[in-house]
């Protein structure tokens, strides 16, 4: 049986400038952050061009709950729990991605549409005489909303709108998605899957830690980097650089390079005329000031932006986190086509994001090898805290936003306010 | 598949298919004693290494990879696998490697050759097992062999594959 966690233990996890090894290690905590973060807040689903066409259904979990998402039959987006109303059987192949006229169950038949109605149950007339079809439909999710394209699903109603959850993340995600001439990307182009023997936190910490880059990195920036470009881009990730962190409402979160010169920095190298072509579309599209913008920054070049609780956008990719265990997370890494852009452009996509990320990627193994040797330090609590004071004194209130230096550690402090405020709502 | 042609055996020549085995067996012996360096040798200038993602029939100009390496990216992992804080690869993983069921698709000069491989790799106190088909186009270039492509269908390329920075 779960052990009852209570309001004090929570909230003695979590101190101003600390938090304690047990909101990572133990499992009751887990149990915890399943009900009061993973299926209360929204949680990223996927993006609707996964299912362009009536039928087409992605597989994917809230939290350890399958869910799926699935192209109506008008055109519509549904997003339903992944098991069958009789006895439970899930009815999609756990991540993979499909079309079809109906999700027939394996186990004894029962048929739905692709909107989740029941259509049928093979030998109907053992039915009970108050069985209704319309009663054991799939079940919907209680809220699900996108915005330019990233569908966001909730199992709790008692969630503001999806744009007030986003807040200033939306200037963000638009950023990343203006980059295309025609104002929309496209997630098709396949998923690195891959994952940490470690907990979530731990991954999510990582995505907004501007601290790192300079020493995990550094054989990359190096021995790669400067070789390539003649600029190993170090000026970025010092504790000078005019680099930013800044949290966000809801726990969103985000390492912001705008300011940041960036000429040596990695990302897509395509023929100039292509480029000059490309650019000349999104401003005829976005207008002048706009599209300098968009030049300067690059798009998710330019930023690392966390929605709390476990999606990242980091250069072209969209980072899902999804928890396994307390001790184990499977971690999905989709790079991102711009939709419209000529194909050189969307190619040099693909191969500057192989580059660093996915499993064989010169840069997330590397973060993922010190996560679960983090992981390997503090699953025996040997340490009772893990400090998260750097920049502490000097971090400051911009708007809604509280606004450090790259390498001040203001994001993981407010990472773990929103995680408390979370696990203390009962 | 090309058997030996019958009438063509010679006690003082290998077959093609002796010859293309020993090489492979050689590029494989390279990798498992960590020998990157020679390893990458045995690529020709324009050579490819990669492993698709997800899906073995995919067009990598639009489909992600687990990695797709031209020679020169290939030379950075020796660079970097020297550096001492290629930390992914700090130990660096210990494989052992089976390869077998070797085909030969097409002869020279544009040798196509189907091959299995099912290697062990050993980090950290981790042992975990990968198996794919690997698919060679190979050359002969001033009486050495060269690689001009290297495809990986990994099995396990749409699974969870936490670390994979060694080569298969």
């Amino acid at each position: 049986m779960d052990r009852v966690v209570l309001p004090d233990y929570i909230e003695q996890l979590v101190q101003p400038d600390r938090v304690s090894t047990r909101a990572y290690v133990d499992p009751a905590i887990f149990a915890l952050e399943m009900e009061r973060i993973f299926y209360r807040s929204w949680v990223y689903v996927g993006h609707e061009s996964e299912v362009p066409a009536p039928g087409d259904w992605k597989a994917t979990s809230i939290g350890q709950r399958p869910v799926i998402m699935t192209r109506g039959k008008n055109g519509g987006i549904n997003v339903m729990v992944n098991a069958c109303r009789h006895r439970g059987t899930m009815l999609c192949a756990q991540n993979q991605n499909g079309n079809a006229k109906s999700l027939r169950c394996p186990y004894h038949g029962w048929n739905f549409d692709i909107d989740g109605n029941l259509l049928g149950t093979p030998w109907p007339q053992a039915n009970s005489s108050k069985f209704r079809k319309e009663d054991w439909g799939l079940i919907h999710l209680c809220k699900v909303d996108s915005y330019r394209g990233f569908v966001f699903a909730s199992f709790s109603s008692d969630v503001p709108g999806l744009e007030e959850h986003l807040g200033p993340g939306l200037h963000f995600i638009d950023d990343f998605v203006d980059l295309s001439p025609e104002g929309e990307i496209e997630v098709q182009s396949g998923v690195h899957r891959t994952g940490i023997n470690g907990n979530w936190k731990q991954a999510c910490e990582n995505s907004m830690d501007g601290y790192h880059p300079a020493v995990v990195h550094a054989s990359y920036l190096k021995d790669v980097l400067k070789h390539r470009t003649g600029n190993d881009a170090t000026g970025m990730s010092t504790g000078n650089s005019v680099a930013e962190v800044a949290i966000l409402p809801n726990g969103l979160g985000v390492i912001d390079y705008t300011k940041v010169d960036r000429s040596g920095a990695m990302g897509p190298r395509v023929d100039a005329k292509i480029m000059q072509d490309h650019w000349t579309r999104v401003t005829h599209r976005l207008g002048e000031a706009r599209a300098k913008h968009l030049r300067s920054t690059g798009g998710g070049d330019s930023f690392n932006l966390l929605v709390f609780p476990n999606l990242v956008f980091i250069n072209v990719q969209l980072r899902v986190f999804q928890p396994i265990r307390f001790d184990r997370t499977d971690i999905q890494v989709y790079p991102t086509l711009l939709k419209g852009a000529a194909p050189e452009i969307n190619t040099a996509r693909l191969r500057a994001h192989e580059d660093f990320y996915g499993s064989a990627g010169f840069g997330m193994p590397d973060d993922f090898e010190l996560l679960e040797r983090q992981w390997a330090g503090i699953q025996a609590n040997t340490l009772d805290w893990l400090l998260l004071e750097r920049g502490i004194e000097r971090e400051r209130t911009e708007g809604v936003a509280r606004v450090g230096q790259l390498m001040d550690e203001t994001n993981l402090r407010g990472i773990w306010r929103h995680w408390k405020k979370l696990m203390l709502a009962s | 598949m090309t058997a030996q042609p019958p009438g063509e055996f010679r006690e003082d020549r290998p077959s093609l298919l002796e010859a293309v085995q020993a090489f492979l067996f050689h590029e494989n012996s390279l990798l498992d004693e960590n020998r990157y360096e020679e390893w990458v040798d045995l690529f020709a200038d324009d050579g490819i290494y990669w492993i698709p993602s997800n899906e073995f029939d995919i067009d990598p100009k639009k489909h992600v990879c687990v990695v797709y390496a031209d020679k020169s990216r290939l030379r950075e992992v020796v660079v970097r696998a020297k550096s001492g804080t290629f930390w992914a690869q700090e130990p660096p993983s210990r494989t052992s490697r089976l390869v077998g069921n070797i085909c030969i698709e097409q002869r020279l000069p544009d040798c196509r050759v189907r091959s299995k491989v099912l290697v062990a790799e050993l980090r950290r106190g981790r042992q975990r097992q990968f198996a794919g088909t690997c698919r060679y186009r190979l050359q002969r270039l001033n009486g050495q062999w060269k690689i001009r492509e290297k495809l990986v269908e990994l099995i396990g390329n749409d699974e969870p594959l936490d670390n994979f920075t060694f080569m298969v």
